[in-house]
């Protein structure tokens, strides 16, 4: 008890800070969020896609911004040193790949890209968040990212299906776009045709 | 006997109760050690705390009490920093409501300066480098030799990458400066990692203008190259081993902004010429300048060492006019032909006979030439089927002639007009007047080109004769009406004119395609094409503008009176005079670190505005 | 109607519509729905949360626009008056409300905040924003020299 008895402060100053004890540390935070992302987990293979969704979006909650008020102006300062904050990080990327996964059920595909690209910040080997950023992209047009990301995919994983299947799908959709483009361009050199040459 | 020896004044119970408090509360204070407030972190060094609050004068004072007073004080202070966060709160809630005026004001004064926070230290580095990326140059500099953190963020790739981006080859809205884009033979741009950018909200998508370019040389080029200006905006090349942070990239250009701005320039004279030197280009990129003189030659030079690589002779008369690119070079003479040539080899590849008299200026592009000749008209030749069709409306020699967006060309002649033509319908679209004297120059403004010139009169709509009268009579009344209202008035109020800029028109304004002349009546002016109106009247040259060039940031005028002018293009202003040579100057030509002029004293000098200035 | 849960156990009440200023819990009723529990924020205190409420419901008509693009393009460190009242705090509160706003993910919230901080630091000298800030200079002598001298030849540069 010494070392807090006024005037015997040699060294010790932090004895003296009153942190807030009612906020939660990171690795409480950390064990609430595995806990709700596993609880998610359960709900989604159970096919529970709101209870699944609900359970993720809470886990991010907890998860998200590892630097909150006090602890951004308090505790240790390296984010990259810290083991807690980069397992933090690795859930959040978990959940946001299970949230596209759940999305990608629902068929909201512009938000199945933002989590996917959520889930990558965090993880950016995450297969599963490139395979199904792949498909929502085929899936809004946006045919040339698609392209590329399922042809990375196929050179770590030559034999597997799924990617096999969405190039099919892709280059079914290209072929429509190039005979789209085809007729564009004829109408035009029909009507140029008609012109006097200069 | 040691004053702790003495019973003191205070009861045994009020001892144990603030034990009890203590060890109510101590222990859990204790239990984690990393998790400390700002105030009490020990890796952020802090400023010494002025004396008055700092611990050790307030021990001092201390031991200054009597025992009694100290023992009381010193559990105050005890149970204040073992109380958890809320109890302070409280406490001090009870303190501060007894204190006295003396008393606030000491804590209002003492605490003021404890209330800062070091930001850097404390936020997420995408939010501090979001922060300093909202700062201009001048103040990241400063903030750069705050401390080591604040230096590792205000150097940081990002944020210098966003200044470059901001400045580089346009105008800043925030503070003016426009850095040039710079051509370099061996440079190679690093480009920040796309995950880092992605956290700071830097677009990947709008990086068309930002990155420079090394030279064309190089061999493999990445696969987006914008359609538009292959020349000028290509996505840079990453190449393995030396890369440049943006913070240098900034600073070389704003190098050469700087000699700019200040007229800081290196000068270099090519000698060869017999006679004057009418015509010249030259392309840093290929390391060429081709001059066209009255010698009947073209002299190809070697631009950094200035030596004559190629004298390529072929025509009978002089040579008033030239141009070349990447595979060949057409030059237009007083013989009445065109003749264009590889110039590498110095063989005449073909001659074009069409003219009836000289020709006197001449442009191509992709597709087509363009020539105009004393014989008073401008011939369009395509490049791919050969044919040729002349436009006629000048009358007199044809001076300049100049593309615009492949279907315009824009033309000035000695007849003192300006006409725009229209390719594909082969008329006249408009026809410029103003200048007094014979156009020697008239060049139409680039892609991207922003300026400034407001019209100043209000919209011009072509007029019956009738109209005009009647608002000739109406204007004479209303300016009667207004003199008689201001007679008692000092001051004089001008008749308003309608349609004053609106903002919208402003920012219109911008964009809209300018043609800059320059005369024998020593004035330039600047046009709008899309008006025909003149929107200003740059004066300073002493006698006739022989030569014209400009580009985003400046323009070059040469003239008979054997200066430069540099005028700034937002306001018209003649920045710095050259004396540049012996005799009149003839032919200008503009990059973003050098002016090249050719005058009638044989003689070509370069500007040198760069690095090495 | 949305309840939010501070860190230190207050309940705020709000409107949809301005809770949904916030892309973080707008994402999460477009997915899951409106729910009669309250949606907890353990990174917000009370105080701040509060705030951030008040911020929330001046701007709630505000035009949500997604273009980054136009502010980038136009990038003024100018505030309005509102918001400018709002953000004069003490320090701490300041960044406080730009963490929340990180972690809510309001946008315009977190520029005004950063525009602020900006605002504070620009014009000044090293030692003027040392001293806004209370920081220490942990140069050496050597270095401190050097980067006056190179910053110098920089600022030279820009100052005509």
């Amino acid at each position: 008890m010494r070392s807090l008895v006024w005037p015997v402060c040699r060294g010790a100053p932090a004895a003296y800070c009153a942190y807030n004890k009612q906020l939660m540390d990171l690795q409480a935070k950390l064990d609430k969020g595995t806990e709700l992302k596993n609880t998610g987990n359960k709900a989604f293979t159970s096919n529970d896609v709101k209870g699944a969704l609900t359970n993720y979006h809470q886990a991010i909650f907890y998860l998200k911004g590892t630097e909150n008020i006090q602890q951004a102006m308090g505790g240790v300062s390296n984010e990259q040193e810290d083991p807690v904050k980069s397992q933090m990080k690795q859930v959040l990327g978990t959940c946001y790949s299970n949230m596209a996964a759940c999305l990608l059920k629902e068929e909201k595909w512009p938000r199945v890209i933002d989590y996917c690209k959520k889930a990558l910040e965090a993880d950016p080997k995450n297969k599963k968040a490139h395979f199904r950023i792949a498909q929502a992209y085929i899936r809004t047009g946006k045919l040339d990212l698609a392209r590329e990301e399922l042809q990375d995919l196929l050179r770590s994983d030559p034999d597997d299906a799924g990617v096999k299947r969405e190039l099919t799908l892709l280059k079914e959709k290209d072929k429509i776009e190039t005979s789209k483009e085809k007729k564009i361009y004829k109408n035009m050199f029909e009507r140029m045709a008609k012109q006097p040459d200069n | 006997m040691t004053p702790l020896d003495r019973p003191t004044e205070y009861d045994m119970s009020e001892k144990s109760q603030v034990s009890s408090f203590l060890t109510r509360h101590g222990p859990i204070q204790l239990a984690s050690p990393r998790q400390l407030c700002y105030r009490h972190r020990t890796d952020i060094p802090r400023r010494p705390v002025a004396d008055q609050l700092s611990r050790s004068a307030a021990q001092k004072r201390l031991e200054t009490l009597p025992k009694a007073d100290q023992s009381a004080i010193s559990h105050i202070w005890s149970m204040f920093s073992a109380a958890p966060a809320d109890q302070r709160k409280l406490i001090l809630q009870g303190i501060v409501s007894t204190c006295c005026m003396p008393q606030l004001s000491f804590l209002a004064s003492a605490v003021e300066p404890l209330l800062k926070i070091d930001f850097l230290a404390v936020l997420p580095s995408e939010i501090s480098l979001k922060i300093l990326s909202h700062l201009d140059a001048t103040s990241l500099c400063h903030a750069a030799q705050v401390s080591k953190t604040w230096k590792a963020l205000a150097d940081d790739d990002i944020v210098w990458h966003r200044m470059c981006e901001q400045h580089i080859d346009k105008k800043c809205t925030k503070c003016g400066w426009g850095l040039p884009l710079l051509y370099k033979k061996k440079a190679i741009r690093k480009r920040p990692s796309e995950e880092v950018t992605a956290a700071c909200g830097a677009k990947t998508e709008s990086r068309r203008q930002i990155e420079d370019k090394p030279a064309q040389e190089a061999p493999n080029k990445r696969r987006r190259i914008s359609q538009e200006d292959t020349a000028e905006i290509k996505k840079e090349i990453i190449a393995d081993g030396k890369r440049r942070p943006w913070k240098e990239v900034y600073s070389e250009r704003l190098v050469v902004e700087r000699n700019w701005r200040t007229n800081k320039y290196k000068m270099r004279t090519l000698k060869g010429h017999k006679d004057g030197v009418m015509c010249v280009q030259f392309c840093e990129n290929k390391n060429r300048l081709i001059s066209g003189s009255y010698d009947k030659t073209v002299h190809v030079w070697n631009l950094e060492t200035g030596e004559v690589l190629q004298v390529l002779k072929g025509h009978t008369r002089c040579v008033r006019a030239l141009q070349f690119d990447d595979a060949k070079l057409v030059t237009g003479s007083m013989d009445n032909t065109l003749k264009i040539w590889n110039y590498h080899t110095g063989q005449c590849i073909r001659t074009l006979q069409g003219h009836t008299d000289g020709v006197v200026s001449l442009h191509f592009d992709s597709r087509i030439l363009v020539s105009g000749s004393a014989d008073k008209n401008v011939k369009v030749w395509n490049f791919l089927t050969g044919e040729c069709f002349t436009l006629h409306g000048h009358t007199d020699w044809v001076n300049q002639v100049k593309i615009h967006r492949q279907s315009m060309v824009v033309s000035a002649s000695d007849d003192t007009t300006i006409r725009v033509w229209d390719l594909n319908t082969r008329t006249c679209l408009k026809v410029l007047e103003g200048h007094v004297g014979q156009v020697q120059a008239a060049i139409p403004s680039m892609h991207g080109f922003t300026h400034r010139f407001m019209s100043n009169t209000p919209k011009v709509v072509a007029k019956t004769p009738e109209e005009i009268q009647q608002e000739q009579l109406h204007g004479c009344r209303q300016d009667q009406q207004q003199r008689q209202r201001n007679a008692g008035n000092e001051e004089v109020t001008i008749i308003p004119t309608p349609a004053q800029d609106t903002s919208d028109d402003e920012d219109q304004s911008m964009n809209t395609p300018i043609i800059i002349s320059g005369s024998l009546d020593n004035t330039l002016k600047v046009w709008s094409m899309d008006s025909g109106e003149c929107l200003r009247t740059l004066f300073g040259h002493v006698e006739g503008v022989w030569a014209v060039a400009f580009d985003k940031r400046r323009f070059v005028s040469g003239s008979s009176d054997s200066t430069i002018r540099i005028w700034d293009t937002d306001s018209g202003q003649a920045l710095h005079t050259l004396q540049a040579h012996q005799k009149g100057v003839t032919s200008v030509s503009l990059s973003d670190t050098k002016i090249v002029s050719a005058s009638e004293d044989g003689e070509i000098r370069i500007f040198d505005y760069g690095l090495q200035a | 109607m949305v309840q939010l849960l501070s860190s230190d156990n207050e309940t705020f009440t709000v409107d949809k519509q301005v809770a949904e200023r916030s892309i973080l819990i707008k994402n999460m009723l477009e997915d899951v729905g409106e729910s009669d529990a309250p949606i907890p924020l353990p990174n917000v205190t009370a105080k701040i949360l509060k705030k951030v409420i008040d911020w929330c419901e001046h701007h709630r008509g505000d035009p949500v626009s997604q273009q980054e693009e136009i502010n980038d393009r136009k990038r003024l460190t100018e505030i309005d008056e509102w918001d400018q009242k709002f953000m004069e705090v003490d320090q701490e509160t300041l960044f406080e409300i730009i963490l929340a706003a990180n972690y809510l993910d309001i946008k315009p919230l977190l520029d005004i905040g950063c525009k602020t901080v900006a605002n504070m630091i620009k014009g000044k000298s090293p030692e003027e924003i040392r001293r806004t800030f209370n920081i220490v200079n942990d140069f050496t002598p050597e270095v401190r020299q050097f980067g006056i001298i190179s910053h110098c030849y920089f600022l030279a540069m820009l100052s005509t």
